[in-house]
């Protein structure tokens, strides 16, 4: 590989990396809200369990 | 990996920098190993990334123990309130993404996702290897030195980078290859002759097709003869069991906590209630409540010694391993082939419907699909059948079809693949959509797939087929064309057979869905009519012009 080519390809790995973050960031957020809301209604659900036997 | 990581200078290998070239500051000098090694460590970083952000994901899935939640009520929530679904849908996506950028990053440097990430691999290829938007000329990298050269053919070695999860799905594949497809008519062989059969427009949809069905069958085999399914009976049982000696454990410490009146019968008889426990802490709550004595203090420690109970209670539940339950691969091949052969030769396309559907459809001489309703009609349709017609199913719908490779203006009338035996054989393939049904001609413009075509249907199997998760287009993955649809029913069917058998819960598809495309009503080859409805529908043909016609067609199902 000559100079131009390496270049070109580390300019190609800069696109790939840049899109994989720019695509993963709200995906890891998404999956991450979703656990939460899980939690949420694991709490919820608590809550209610307790109020039903006190 | 974060970005502010990815705008580092990139192509300078560390060791370059210290040799003291010119890379080492400001102008970055690109070097081919450089460039190598940065891509290998990003694919490490990538794959990195994927098991951090998935291992976060497991922790939050873990009901915390301080909350003193029952496991089965926890996992209750998960699975049925779509959590678990919500939650596979992401890390498929994750998956994909990871994957897709591996191979990308790979194909910099000339090697293939799955070939051992951090590797170097001799690139096969002095062509042009479009990355991103941008396409890029390769030329393969002749000389290496001989250092190099001999450090690859080490690191090449397939057992050398193998995992034990790569080995085991390449061994799946072989068997399946050997001595499950063949029997099934889906050998690559099988492919092409299908495709060239297949009209014009269906090719993409009968490649595709062989796909979805091998991974059916290998998701088939996996789930049923490697990791098992879990017999839920079992596991509740074993919840009961861990609720009551937890019970039985925790009643002390509530003694020395609150003074309350209990027999020692009546305690035996509460353990013995399956929500015994609950009825316990009421008891105590309603005797110092009528005292008047119930305050913060009584409520704290009632919190304190439940939360108690529920972690006694997590800790004395066996590991769910316990209740997989599974079957020698020899005999899941066995019966899928046996089935494969029954299906073959017994099996019917049926669109079922209720009567005055019917007689509609014969009266107005077409098909018509939900799209083409009135608003009374979709009125009736909301009353008698509680299904909502709204202009975002029609809108979904239509992109389901676009996607499923129907043209704009085809009509898709949805039926199944139904046994022609058995259940089926006397209620059709979708009984819940009406009582009567409808036996089509075959026909080749007819796609299937493997359940509700606009639903997702959870079956072990579906569950562990690798799905690219798009929330509004769900059919593609599970489509099947012509005969491969026939395996998606046998292993359906196997699927049902197997699973009652091993848990006493019958687990799969709600049916194999059929998309017909512009039927016509002269494809009816026959109308089964169960007997209840035999004067109903005599009646209203006699009212139709070509009433005659119809009633050759009745085929009544006695009771």
């Amino acid at each position: 590989m000559d100079k131009e080519e390496i270049r070109a390809k580390t300019e190609a790995f800069r696109t790939i990396l840049t899109e994989y973050g720019s695509n993963l960031e709200p995906l890891e957020k998404e999956l991450l809200e979703v656990i939460q809301r899980y939690q949420d209604a694991l709490r919820e659900e608590k809550l209610k369990e307790i109020r039903k036997s006190i | 990996m974060s970005v502010d990581e990815m705008e580092k200078p990139v192509g300078v290998s560390e060791t370059d920098a210290e040799a003291g070239g010119e890379a080492a500051a400001g102008e970055a000098e690109y070097t081919e190993r450089g460039l190598r090694e940065l891509v290998d460590q990003s694919i490490i970083d990538v794959e990195s990334d994927e098991k951090q952000i998935f291992a976060k994901a497991d922790r939050g899935v873990e009901p915390p123990a301080s909350l003193g939640l029952e496991v089965g009520r926890a996992s209750d929530i998960f699975e049925k309130e779509g959590f678990a679904q919500q939650v596979q849908a992401m890390k498929g996506k994750i998956s994909a993404l990871v994957s897709a950028t591996k191979e990308k990053l790979a194909k910099l440097i000339g090697g293939k996702q799955g070939e051992g990430q951090g590797q170097r691999t001799k690139p096969e290829i002095p062509a042009e290897v479009p990355i991103a938007d941008n396409t890029v000329a390769l030329e393969a990298i002749v000389e290496e030195s001989p250092s190099v050269a001999a450090e690859e053919e080490k690191t090449a070695a397939p057992e050398a980078k193998e995992t034990p999860d790569q080995r085991e799905k390449r061994e799946r594949k072989e068997y399946l290859e050997k001595e499950v497809f063949p029997k099934l008519g889906l050998t690559k062989e099988d492919e092409e002759r299908t495709i060239a059969e297949a009209p014009v427009e269906k090719r993409e949809v009968a490649e595709h097709s062989f796909a979805n069905v091998r991974a059916t069958v290998e998701a088939f085999m996996k789930s049923y003869s490697e990791l098992g399914i879990v017999d839920d009976r079992a596991l509740q049982e074993d919840r009961v069991r861990a609720e009551k000696e937890a019970f039985r454990e925790i009643v002390p410490k509530y003694r020395a906590a609150f003074n309350f009146e209990l027999s020692d019968s009546d305690l035996e008889t509460m353990f013995d209630d399956k929500d015994g426990f609950r009825k316990f802490e009421q008891l105590i709550y309603e005797q110092y409540r009528a005292a008047g004595t119930w305050d913060d203090d009584h409520y704290n420690t009632n919190i304190a010694l439940h939360n108690e109970w529920g972690k006694d209670f997590n800790n004395r539940t066996q590991d769910l391993s316990v209740f997989r339950r599974k079957l020698p691969r020899e005999e899941l091949v066995e019966a899928l082939h046996k089935e494969f052969d029954s299906v073959e030769n017994n099996h019917a396309i049926t669109i079922n419907i209720g009567w005055e559907s019917l007689m509609a459809t014969l009266r107005e001489g077409e098909f018509k699909t939900v799209a083409q309703l009135t608003p009374e009609q979709i009125e009736t349709l909301r009353r008698k059948s509680y299904r909502e017609i709204s202009s975002f199913y029609l809108d979904q719908r239509k992109k389901t079809e676009d996607l499923l490779g129907f043209k704009e203006n085809d009509r898709v009338v949805y039926g199944a693949l139904a046994n022609s035996g058995g259940d089926e054989g006397r209620r059709g393939g979708a009984p819940t959509y009406g009582d009567i049904f409808l036996e089509m001609e075959d026909d080749p413009g007819i796609t299937y797939t493997e359940g509700d075509s606009y639903n997702m249907n959870a079956s072990p199997t579906q569950n562990e087929k690798d799905f690219d998760y798009r929330p509004d287009f769900k059919g593609i993955k599970r489509q099947a064309y012509g005969k491969t649809a026939l395996i998606s029913k046998a292993v359906d069917n196997v699927e049902g057979s197997v699973s009652e058998r091993l848990t006493g819960t019958r687990a799969g598809l709600v049916y194999i869905e059929a998309q017909i495309p512009n039927p016509t009503l002269d494809r009816i080859k026959r109308i089964r009519v169960p007997k209840k409805f035999e004067t109903t529908i005599l009646a209203g043909l006699t009212e139709l012009s070509d009433g005659d016609k119809w009633k050759e067609k009745i085929s009544i199902i006695e009771e």
